[in-house]
């Protein structure tokens, strides 16, 4: 008649993937949090990740990984939940105080981190991330955004051709 | 010393640069100097539909600003004036040219007729180099003469589908013998 109260087809705890930085630290974290990379989902899928074997990230560093991690921690429930459209007022409003502290950080912090969202494709946290670079760097002059990012010097060829086009369109700065 | 940070890919580039604000296109503009492959990521046809579209999912259409025509005391002359309403445009050398009216709007962009100079010279466009979504708001009012209603409808379009000026509506302006 009734249907058994445990019967989630879970045995209660949740499965556990690894993850080795490029510098071999070895971070262990829920399999749905990890999910939200696109590059790892499949791996996950097909059952890599458990055990001792662990799935090498060679492009990503430890402070990196740890920090992408605690992001995907974060989001993990929200996503689980297909966005979350039935989340509360109080869970989105959470999640965005989160995101909001979560990239007032170094800037080459920023840096690391939106190369590691590409390459793993988390697409929440390379859209946050990306957001916060575009605020860091509109309204810029071409020379203050390339001292903001850490561009090199032009040449002299390219800084020629800069102020002839500022010579043109100056305007739009005055 | 820190070495300096590996360059970023043009992908990465990309999903920065589409999140500038779309009121304020001179900021666009000044990304585009900042080297030669973000100047040619951001004119390439690709990125400025993905800007529009990116844009038009989260926001309505920005009006940048709108153009006035003013009458002189005692005169029968008109003056054209552009108000801003983005930062982008403190000042827009063309639209204060005095002896250049604005006669009409099509896809986003004004066409001008320069009122001392020959048929030859008439067309001008503005804002040449900017990216779209560009919405110039030209109401007939503003204009002191009527505006054909396809005219104004596409002016609050920000993609072009077709040559912007492939069928000129002109028959309402006196200007028509300059336009024919």
């Amino acid at each position: 008649m009734a249907a058994p109260e445990s019967g989630d087809g879970n045995n209660g705890a949740a499965r556990m993937v690894t993850l080795i930085s490029s510098d071999n630290t070895r971070f262990e974290v829920e399999a749905a949090a990890a999910s939200l990379s696109q590059t790892l989902q499949l791996t996950i899928l097909d059952g890599g990740g458990g055990g001792g074997d662990g799935i090498p990230l060679p492009n990503v560093d430890s402070a990196t990984l740890s920090k992408v991690l605690e992001y995907c921690i974060k989001h993990a429930p929200a996503a689980a939940n297909g966005g979350a459209p039935n989340a509360t007022a109080v869970d989105r409003a959470e999640l965005e105080r989160f995101d909001n502290e979560f990239v007032n950080i170094d800037q080459s912090v920023l840096y690391s981190l939106i190369m590691a969202a590409h390459n793993l494709e988390i697409e929440g946290l390379q859209s946050l991330v990306a957001k916060k670079v575009a605020d860091m760097i509109k309204g810029k002059s071409p020379m203050e955004i390339r001292r903001t990012l850490g561009f090199p010097d032009p040449t002299p060829e390219e800084q020629a051709e800069m102020n002839a086009h500022m010579l043109e369109y100056g305007w739009a700065y005055e | 010393m820190a070495p300096p940070p590996p360059p970023l890919a043009e992908e990465i580039i990309e999903e920065i640069l589409i999140r500038f604000p779309p009121d304020d296109p001179a900021s666009l503009l000044g990304a585009a100097l900042v080297c030669k492959p973000w100047c040619r990521l951001v004119c390439s046809p690709v990125f400025r539909h993905r800007f529009t579209e990116f844009h038009r999912r989260t926001t309505p259409p920005p009006v940048l600003g709108f153009f006035c025509c003013v009458s002189k005391p005692r005169s029968a002359s008109k003056d054209i004036h552009f108000i801003p309403t983005s930062p982008s445009f403190r000042r827009l050398p063309h639209a204060i040219m005095p002896n250049w009216r604005a006669v009409d709007a099509l896809h986003g962009r004004v066409l001008f007729c320069d009122m001392d100079t020959s048929v030859d010279e008439l067309l001008r466009l503005i804002p040449p180099t900017a990216p779209p979504p560009f919405v110039w708001s030209l109401s007939p009012q503003s204009m002191g003469s009527p505006m054909p209603a396809s005219t104004h409808r596409s002016s609050t379009r920000g993609e072009c589908q077709s040559s912007p000026y492939s069928s000129p509506r002109v028959s309402a302006y006196p200007e028509d013998a300059l336009l024919a």
